[in-house]
């Protein structure tokens, strides 16, 4: 029974998923595809083939299809090429078929519409002009772009590089706004500094230009890389003009030959590409001016009939709002009036609205600010008495260009209260200077560039000589700082010592000793003998006298016993005392002395110092 | 006698060395003034050939590095004018125009620049570390630290004085210490981060360092990046705002 139920369950789940696919499938087969074809350029020359491409979009297996007949052509089928891309998760993929078409007869021609026929639905492109000129003499020899005539340049180049321009309206009033769009048409050419456009006519202002757009667009079969000035014109008189040729500058870049023969600037590398030029070609520029035609267009005065007495000339379609604060003042006291106008028009015709105030109000120049489709004027008064209930109403004249007409918008009376002044207080109306007003109205638009070139080369230096990659230096900056711990660790020694008189005198006493045991010697080898036992007892007094922090004045044979309690060994006092002794009978019964006596007395001396020293504490 | 003749040998090397030293840089001279004509012919080609020569000989100077931007800059390279722009300000950090041209350059990148803004004190402090170059600053911490030295051992002997020349140590310790930081942070700019600049107009940082990779993000010419590391033809990167990727050694070049 289990298993019954989950077979069914199984197979409803599977009719489902089947059902889902087989409508899914069904939608794809069902789905529109796109058929256009397009060529590589419109002008060419009899024996100079056109690439013509059957594009398929929404399909990859579409086969080649076989051209008809095409008059005063003969074609050759050159591949097929795909194309598959994913744009947010959407997939689109199509097909191109490219042909060579060779024009045999010169003149104005046509690629006529053709038609498929894909899943028993009938698709058909438009079809494409094309001018087919004369071929020179050299071409015939296969050198079509050494020796081209100037004129077929033209020709050609005006094909794939152009310039036109699209005003709005052809009939407007005077300072009414008419856009202009002026677009530039690029195929098959690399162009560079491409300069903005010159509009050359007294007649007309010329407002400053939009940041271009980039795009392409599919015009007569070829597709063109368009760059889209826009701006807005101003007739400044009426009349009936033509607008001068509008001027692009721009330069053509092209391969320099290593040859050095020059071909046009628009040379087809598709079928004359040498790939030496490759590698051992430079870029060459051709500075061109592309021009556009010239436009008739009409400008019109603005008719008297209904003119406003409040109308400054402002030309548009536009609101106007007014905005008080603060509402409730002391006599003196700043309001602001924030009047806006807003909509579509020539805003530099917009002026500050008329107060008519009378004395009731001391004004001062308005701060405008405008924007895209608004301008603000933020107009501050101050009124001069208490007796002022509302701001008075404000009309806006305007000539809509839509209706033709001329339009005045006048606000509502908006109430105020203002207080009078306190007692003791005066009323203060500033007046702004005409200079520093002056300087608030000159708003100035700085260009931005990069500074030119140095003229000197200044400061050279090995390249990448870092000082603090010199080992050398690294290593004889450790020395300041060696000096300086050593001369810390002198003077703390100094210090130590001066403050410890006991063990200053300590650590002095072997090294006087061995300058008492040399003089000894010394005497020995001179033979001063007499003076031997004088100087040994001297050495004794001092050496003791150091090394146990006693008087050295008052030190003989008596200080054994002193020596004895601070646990020197009996062995070293004993000859200690038989030192003095020796010293004692020498000073007081003089007799002389043998060499051999002396050197016997430096040695036990010796000795005793040594053993001394060798006590630890 | 040996002595002598090795004495006169070091003389002689010495002299030639010199010698070459001055022939390279009246080259380098040459070479820029000759870079020099060229910009103001507008063959920009050229000169950018006559920058790079002199650069070539082993020498560099901060107007070298600027004049060869400037010559990039107009020759619609602003990834390479920006690497130069760069390389000038560390010899010369205070040059008003490499400032006021990086500034500009950077103002061209597409999509903007993209910088995370830091606390007040830090945009202080690294504008205080721009005034020096990494020589410069290297040359007042080795002076302040000589100076340093030498008047602590002269308060030690001069007891007298000793208080006085404590406090000119305190003040002296601290420049040094400011000093100190100061070529760390340089240091660590120019010598132990390695900073790369995108040449190519667009490029993909991608997740691994594989053609067929998934995107991560764009970069765009004229965008800074800090090399991480390398992986044959790929370095792995991260942009200012933290993120990482892995883009072709081909489309970006080292400052």
């Amino acid at each position: 029974m289990n298993m019954d139920i989950k077979n069914n369950y199984f197979a409803k789940t599977l009719l489902l998923v089947s059902c889902g696919i087989f409508l899914w499938v069904g939608l794809s087969l069902a789905q529109d595809i796109g058929f256009e074809t397009r060529v590589d350029k419109n002008v060419s020359k009899v024996g100079s083939p056109i690439k013509l491409s059957l594009i398929f979009d929404g399909v990859q297996n579409m086969g080649a299809v076989d051209l008809p007949d095409i008059p005063h052509f003969t074609w050759r089928y050159l591949g097929p090429s795909t194309l598959m891309s994913m744009v947010n998760g959407q997939v689109t993929k199509s097909v191109t078929h490219a042909y060579l078409l060779m024009p045999t007869k010169t003149g104005k021609l046509e690629i006529p519409s053709l038609s498929i026929m894909y899943k028993g639905k009938a698709y058909s492109s438009k079809a494409i002009p094309v001018n087919i000129i004369p071929a020179s003499s050299s071409q015939a020899q296969g050198q079509i772009r050494d020796s081209q005539p100037q004129q077929d340049a033209d020709e050609e180049l005006a094909d794939k590089l152009f310039l036109t321009i699209n005003l709005s309206k052809d009939t407007a009033y005077v300072n009414e706004k008419i856009n202009a769009a002026i677009k530039l048409y690029i195929s098959g050419v690399s162009i560079r500094d491409i300069t903005f456009p010159f509009i050359e006519n007294n007649a007309f202002l010329v407002d400053k230009f939009s940041q271009p757009k980039q795009y392409k667009e599919i015009l007569n079969g070829i597709t063109y890389n368009v760059i889209d000035f826009s701006t807005d014109i101003y007739g400044l008189y009426p009349g009936e003009f033509r607008l001068k040729p509008t001027e692009v500058n721009c330069n053509i870049i092209t391969r320099r030959r290593s040859n050095n023969r020059r071909g046009s600037p628009f040379d087809d590398s598709f079928f004359n590409s040498n790939i030496f030029d490759n590698f051992f070609g430079q870029y060459e520029k051709y500075p061109t001016i592309v021009k556009s035609i010239s436009v008739p267009i009409s400008i019109l005065t603005l008719p008297e009939y209904g003119r406003p007495g409040s109308f400054d000339g402002a030309l548009g379609n536009f609101n106007f709002t007014l905005d008080v604060s603060p509402k409730d003042v002391q006599v003196g006291d700043p309001i602001t009036l924030t009047m806006t106008v807003s909509g579509s028009g020539n805003f530099n015709t917009v002026n500050t609205p008329r107060l008519n105030f009378k004395n009731s109000f001391k004004t001062y120049e308005p701060e405008i600010t405008q924007q895209p489709r608004l301008k603000t004027f933020k107009q501050v008064i101050v009124p001069r008495n208490h007796k002022i209930t509302e701001i008075p109403p404000i009309s806006f004249s305007f000539f809509n260009t839509i209706t033709k007409t001329y339009k005045t918008i006048t606000t509502t009376p908006v109430p105020i209260k203002v207080k009078p002044l306190e007692k003791g207080q005066e009323l203060k109306v500033f007046e702004i200077s005409k200079d520093f007003t002056d300087r608030i109205k000159r708003v100035e638009t700085l260009g931005r560039d990069i500074v030119y070139v140095k003229d000197n080369p200044n400061g050279i230096y090995k390249t990448g000589a870092l000082l603090c990659k010199n080992e050398l230096l690294l290593i004889i900056l450790f020395l300041p700082a060696l000096a300086v711990i050593l001369v810390i660790i002198t003077q703390a020694r100094k210090n130590y010592l001066a403050m410890d008189v006991p063990y200053a005198r300590k650590l002095a006493a072997p090294r006087k000793a061995k300058k008492s045991l040399a003089n000894l010697r010394n005497l020995i080898n001179s033979k001063e003998t007499s003076r031997f036992y004088d100087a040994v007892f001297k050495a004794l007094q001092e050496y003791i006298g150091n090394k146990f922090h006693l008087s050295a004045a008052g030190i003989t044979s008596d200080v054994i016993d002193e020596l004895r309690a601070r646990g020197i060994d009996n062995q070293v006092l004993d000859e200690l005392k038989t030192c003095f002794d020796m010293c004692d009978r020498s000073r007081y019964a003089p007799s002389s002395i043998q060499e051999e006596e002396a050197r016997k007395t430096l040695k036990m001396l010796e000795g005793i110092i040594s053993k001394i020293e060798r006590i630890k504490k | 006698m040996k002595a002598r003749l090795a004495i006169i040998l070091c003389l002689l090397l010495l002299v030639f060395a010199s010698c070459a030293y001055a022939q390279n840089e009246d080259n380098v001279r040459e070479l820029f003034y000759q870079g020099n004509i060229y910009y103001s012919d507008n063959d920009l080609e050229e000169a950018i050939n006559s920058y790079q020569k002199a650069l070539n000989c082993g020498y560099e100077s901060g107007a070298l590095y600027y004049n060869l931007a400037n010559a990039y800059f107009k020759n619609s390279g602003l990834g390479k004018a920006i690497i130069y722009y760069l390389r000038a300000s560390r010899l010369t950090p205070n040059d008003p125009d490499i400032r006021s041209n990086l500034a500009h350059a950077r103002s061209l990148i597409q999509g903007g620049m993209i910088n995370p803004r830091s606390p007040w004190f830090m945009r202080f402090f690294l504008r205080f570390t721009n005034l020096f170059s990494l020589n410069r600053i290297t040359s007042i911490a080795i002076s302040l630290y000589l100076t340093l030295c030498v008047l602590i051992i002269i308060g030690i002997y001069l007891k007298r004085y000793r208080r006085f020349f404590t406090s000119i140590d305190i003040i002296i310790a601290i420049f040094l210490a400011i000093s100190i930081l100061v070529f760390g942070v340089k240091f660590k700019e120019q010598v132990i981060e390695r900073h790369a600049i995108v040449i190519k107009q667009e490029t993909d940082s991608r997740f691994e360092p594989l053609d067929n990779a998934t995107t991560f993000f764009t970069l765009y010419e004229g965008e800074k990046v800090q090399v991480v590391t390398s992986n044959g033809e790929w370095f792995k990167i991260r942009r200012s705002d933290g993120k990482q990727g892995w883009v072709k050694r081909s489309d970006i070049e080292l400052v």
